[in-house]
């Protein structure tokens, strides 16, 4: 993936309108849902763009030095991080009712798109540094390594916020009554 | 390991990011801990849930272009604005100083007051001397020239007439004192043969 990458930039900074459209096509899943964890919902088209348009603006700087994924999420992040400090984070509304105490049975749960609902205001609640590693680790599928790389922060540290968000994921779907899995 | 200790290392081991040795020892303890494996279903759900978040529509990218474009207009208007400032007090500046003459045939633009041309040879300005001024300058250069030679030969003479003089005046001195010794020798002759006789006769004193 990283060679076709660096193929659409050489493309696009030659001059190729259309390899440009390609990264947008290529990366538009993975970066709208990394914005999600960071984000409210309503507000991640708008962040896309503008994460797409830096990109535009700082491709002919960009060097072929790293992962051009990398430098993407970097954008990203920063998109996300500075959309925050201009947006006075709410907490995340509550749904227009509440969820059932004991939830509907387990093959009711097939419906991912209503669990998927329910993580994302669960994920909503979360603070900031643990929204930014779940979607790091979950979403963009980086190391700890790496990415104390990118955020300059400890592996031990990302690992102990990368547990404390799924364990306080996991208490509020059993809040909203959301049975466990079979076992793994 | 105990129950808290694996529990706090579930989330980890779910995405593989455990060591080797504790990934072992967490397995270990799952095959024989039913709570503990509830508890990793409970994180598998949140997991599944996390991959089934609703995404927003797709982006479209005609808005970035557009918004580019933008910046890219309201870029190119501040340069034109800037270069017709700049343009503007160029001419402030020069039209005062612009001389336009136009005729049948060409438009001429002066820059600068109008002044009279110079040529570029140097005119030089010769005065000729009226000859009778020039000979007399030149008789009376001669005839210092001659008296200064005069004057030298002249002052050549009168040293050499003292130098001879003073020769002669040597001469004479030497003279006299050549004479004044040799009667003084023939007095002191003449007193000692008076008194001792003469020296050929040998007479003794």
């Amino acid at each position: 993936m990283g060679d076709a990458d660096a193929e659409l930039i050489r493309r696009w900074r030659a001059g190729e309108a259309a390899a440009f459209d390609a990264v947008v096509r290529r990366w538009h899943a993975p970066l709208a849902r990394f914005l999600t964890r960071l984000a409210p919902a309503d507000a991640v088209p708008d962040l896309m763009q503008e994460v797409f348009l830096r990109l535009h603006r700082a491709g002919p700087a960009y060097r072929e030095n790293g992962h051009f994924s990398t430098w993407l999420f970097q954008i990203a992040l920063n998109v996300a991080r500075d959309a925050g400090r201009q947006r006075v984070r709410a907490p995340a509304p509550l749904p227009d009712h509440e969820p059932p105490a004991t939830y509907a049975p387990a093959e009711q749960l097939c419906e991912e798109r209503e669990l998927g609902e329910l993580v994302a205001r669960a994920v909503a609640e979360l603070p900031e540094p643990l929204r930014e590693v779940l979607a790091l680790r979950h979403d963009r599928g980086m190391n700890f390594e790496e990415m104390s790389r990118l955020l300059d922060v400890p592996a031990s540290t990302l690992k102990s916020r990368f547990t404390s968000a799924l364990q306080k994921l996991r208490a509020r779907l059993r809040e909203w009554g959301v049975p466990p899995k079979d076992e793994a | 390991m105990n129950c808290h200790d694996v529990c706090d290392r579930l989330p980890l081991h779910l995405y593989g990011d455990l060591p080797a040795d504790e990934a072992g020892a967490v397995a270990g303890h799952l095959a024989q801990c039913a709570a503990c494996r509830r508890e990793l279903a409970a994180l598998a759900l949140v997991r599944d849930g996390l991959n089934a978040a609703p995404l927003p529509a797709s982006v479209s990218v005609e808005p970035v272009y557009a918004a580019e474009a933008r910046r890219q207009r309201r870029s190119a208007r501040r340069w034109r604005l800037a270069a017709l400032a700049g343009i503007a007090a160029a001419i402030a500046l020069l039209l005062p100083r612009l001389d336009f003459r136009a005729d049948d045939r060409q438009l001429t633009v002066r820059w600068g007051p109008e002044r009279v041309t110079h040529t570029s040879t140097v005119v030089v300005k010769q005065e000729v001397v009226p000859s009778a001024n020039f000979d007399e300058r030149m008789a009376r250069v001669s005839e210092l020239i001659v008296a200064l030679a005069g004057s030298a030969e002249a002052g050549d003479r009168e040293r050499a007439a003292e130098l001879a003089k003073v020769r002669q005046e040597l001469a004479a001195l030497r003279q006299e004192n050549q004479r004044r010794w040799s009667e003084t020798r023939r007095e002191l002759d003449a007193l000692y043969t008076a008194q001792f006789g003469s020296r050929q006769s040998g007479g003794n004193p």
